[in-house]
């Protein structure tokens, strides 16, 4: 789903194949869907963000911009994999938004502990989803301009 | 004390009158001899008057017989001499007490004998000599020795009534303090029964009393004892060395052992070994004077099996005792226990429970999502290629999608509301209707909805949770106006509850018991959408807060939904 894991710009962690294509849907709309990587599980997830296994050839200071993190993962699941980069100085400063089917008060206490930047739950309303989708990528890539580091 | 005091009155009383009455007895016995010697006195007297007509009768016995020289008319001489020597025998018995009137006898014997002899020769004379030498003799002789014998006599006599006197006085003396002696006694006497008599009349009143608290006292003792030996629950009494003393029949009953047997082996023998290390330290406890309320342990029965026992005991340091009593509580502890294990059970149950939700709020809207989301797609991609009949049942089916992601959404928030911990602080009401206010005419921005808003007092409660009650009402209130063009709506707050009223649609009271129940609508979907949550959630909202709601309405005129809520500041929170 990448063309150059060098410039990826938003890391979206989604295992449901149609929520991530009706997401990249959305974003393409703003033109945000170029450089976009796609990971399917928590695992793969913190591969990419590390530069580990598969992604051994990145860096990982050069992105991504910002992480579209579903809760529910196979492998390693999003609050863990929010752990993890809130924990790395490297990946700390990365804008994480949850996006998640669940509205669970647990889930959304437990990811503000953990530093996400903005939670999200997915409405069922395609068009209501694809507002929210459109509006975070506009405002965490061109509007909010994080720390460099 | 009491005992000792009458008894030392009764003893001194007793010898008082011992003492007056030997006293009485002796004045009476000295009034008796007075008399005695009175009677004596005049004895004295008759005697020597007699003694005197003796010797005058002699005298002139002499005389006839000197006169008529016959011989017959000696006689009377001779028993006039008789007669005073029987009187002077007599007299000489009488007087041999008093010396001084024995020498006048004495005396006066000689001096009679010297006559005596002088009027035999006198008689001798006259008989042989004739009259006229016997009354020559006589003119010679006899008149100055009867003058001396009448003086002795007299003498006597005057000392005889000079004693009587003084016996008289004696007599007297002695009869009047023997009176006054008697008197005394008398009164005494009385005084000393009157005050015995007051004093147990006093004591026996004193006794009376006591008796009847002692019998009354018995009384409550029995009752008490009664109670002791018929009361469910195990009376005890405890020595502090660690044995019963004394124990009422529901031991028996409770725990099978015999009493006896209990009493005989220490009472921490009976106790559960986990328990014993804490009784023994209540048992200290109570030995230094603090009393036991509510402890529990478990007794060992005859069976071998436990059952539990609740405590309260009080010590008597001085008595070196405890007093306590127990309550068989196994039942309530096996109560007790169930109760945990059903709470355990139900704890799991809701986690499960939370599980489960967690999964559907999950799982389910992702295909929702996909479903409406992919509807969408195909609408926007592909619109020109369907006709009307096409486009409409796409619409149906994100119509139907979006339906199915609110109940779902509602659904949770139901749940959820079952779980949630109520975090209840001031509720400032009048805000809260007026945000919710705001907040449903934006989302209407075309209606015109005449709102008439009265002053709501604060409310204790979960705001969040108030403001949702707030808002499904009011949402309802401007859903069920839709069709009228002159919609009114009206919150307020009369007879301790908050209302919000509307002039809508309204609905048919024989259906308001199916008002707050989940998923039940009285409303077509055609008509007013809606899912069947949000009552439900208000209601549930309400009575968690203790709170209450009903409705009143009728089909076309509007309906009123009413609801309390603990008043702020107080504390039936």
């Amino acid at each position: 789903m990448i063309t150059n894991a060098k410039d990826v710009e938003i890391l979206l962690v989604e295992d449901n194949p149609t929520d991530a294509e009706l997401t990249i849907r959305a974003l393409k709309k703003q033109h945000l869907a170029n450089k976009l990587h796609h990971a399917k599980d928590g695992a793969e997830a913190l591969d990419f963000l590390f530069a580990r296994g598969a992604y051994a050839g990145r860096k990982v200071e050069n992105g991504p911009k910002l992480v579209l993190l579903d809760l529910k993962l196979p492998k390693v699941d999003g609050l863990e994999v929010l752990r993890e980069m809130k924990a790395d100085p490297r990946t700390k400063v990365i804008p994480v938004v949850i996006m998640t089917s669940s509205k669970e008060e647990r889930d959304v206490v437990e990811s503000y502990k953990l530093g996400v930047n903005s939670y999200v739950a997915k409405p069922v309303d395609f068009g209501r989803f694809s507002k929210a989708v459109e509006d975070l990528g506009l405002y965490w890539l061109l509007i909010n301009h994080p720390p460099q580091g | 004390m009491r005992e000792n005091r009458l008894k030392l009155g009764i003893a001194g009383s007793a010898v008082i009158l011992a003492a007056v009455m030997v006293l009485a007895y002796r004045n009476a016995n000295r009034a008796v001899g007075a008399g005695h010697w009175v009677s004596h006195t005049y004895e004295v007297i008759a005697e020597l008057e007699s003694a005197f007509s003796g010797l005058k009768n002699a005298e002139s016995g002499v005389r006839y017989f000197e006169v008529t020289g016959r011989e017959e008319f000696s006689k009377p001489y001779h028993d006039a001499v008789q007669e005073t020597d029987r009187s002077l025998t007599r007299l000489r018995a009488l007087v041999a007490d008093n010396s001084q009137q024995e020498q006048r006898l004495s005396a006066l014997l000689s001096e009679r004998k010297a006559r005596m002899a002088e009027l035999d020769a006198l008689v001798e004379v006259r008989r042989r000599r004739g009259f006229e030498a016997a009354r020559r003799m006589t003119a010679s002789t006899g008149f100055a020795r009867m003058e001396y014998a009448r003086r002795l006599i007299d003498e006597m006599q005057s000392e005889e009534k000079r004693l009587l006197e003084v016996r008289l006085n004696d007599e007297r003396d002695a009869a009047r303090q023997t009176v006054l002696s008697i008197s005394a006694l008398c009164i005494l006497a009385i005084t000393v029964f009157a005050l015995l008599i007051a004093r147990i009349t006093r004591d026996n009143i004193a006794l009376t009393v006591e008796i009847a608290e002692r019998r009354k006292a018995q009384q409550a003792l029995d009752r008490y004892a009664r109670f002791f030996s018929l009361s469910v629950d195990m009376f005890c009494i405890a020595d502090f060395d660690g044995y019963f003393k004394e124990l009422s029949d529901s031991w028996e009953i409770v725990l099978g052992h015999p009493k006896e047997e209990m009493l005989k082996i220490p009472y921490l023998d009976f106790i559960h070994p986990e328990d014993r290390q804490r009784t023994s330290e209540e048992s200290s406890e109570n030995s230094a004077g603090t009393s036991t309320l509510s402890f529990e342990n478990r007794y060992r029965c005859k069976d071998g099996s436990y059952k539990w026992l609740l405590w309260n005991a009080k010590p008597i340091s001085a008595e070196r005792l405890i007093y306590a009593v127990a309550r068989d509580i196994t039942e309530r502890k096996q109560d007790e226990q169930a109760l945990q294990d059903y709470a355990g059970k139900l704890e799991k149950a809701n986690a499960e429970l939370d599980a489960f939700s967690y999964s559907v709020s999950h799982d389910l809207r992702a295909p929702l999502r996909a479903i409406d989301g992919f509807a969408k797609i195909l609408e926007e991609d592909y619109a020109p290629r369907l006709d009307d009949e096409g486009r409409r049942l796409l619409g149906v089916v994100c119509n139907n999608a979006r339906q199915m992601g609110r109940l779902i959404d509602e659904l949770l928030a139901f749940s959820r509301l079952g779980r949630k911990k109520l975090e209840k602080t001031t509720v400032d009401m009048d805000a809260l209707a007026d945000s919710v206010v705001e907040q449903q005419k934006s989302m209407e921005p075309k209606r015109t909805i005449a709102v008439e808003r009265k002053t709501l007092p604060a409310a204790h409660g979960d705001p969040a949770l108030l403001q949702q009650v707030m808002a499904n009402l009011v949402s309802n209130a401007f859903k069920f106006t839709r069709q009228k063009p002159d919609a009114r709506v009206e919150i307020g707050f009369t007879e301790d509850a908050y209302f919000v009223k509307d002039n809508g649609a309204g609905f048919d009271m024989r259906y308001s018991n199916k008002l707050f129940g989940v998923f039940s609508r009285l409303h077509g979907a055609d008509e007013f959408e809606g899912t069947g949550v949000g009552l439900a959630l208000v209601q549930r909202i309400v009575s968690r807060h203790g709170g209450r709601i009903w409705a009143d309405a009728r089909p076309g005129e509007g309906a009123t939904f009413r609801f309390t809520l603990p008043k702020s500041g107080g504390d039936n929170a």
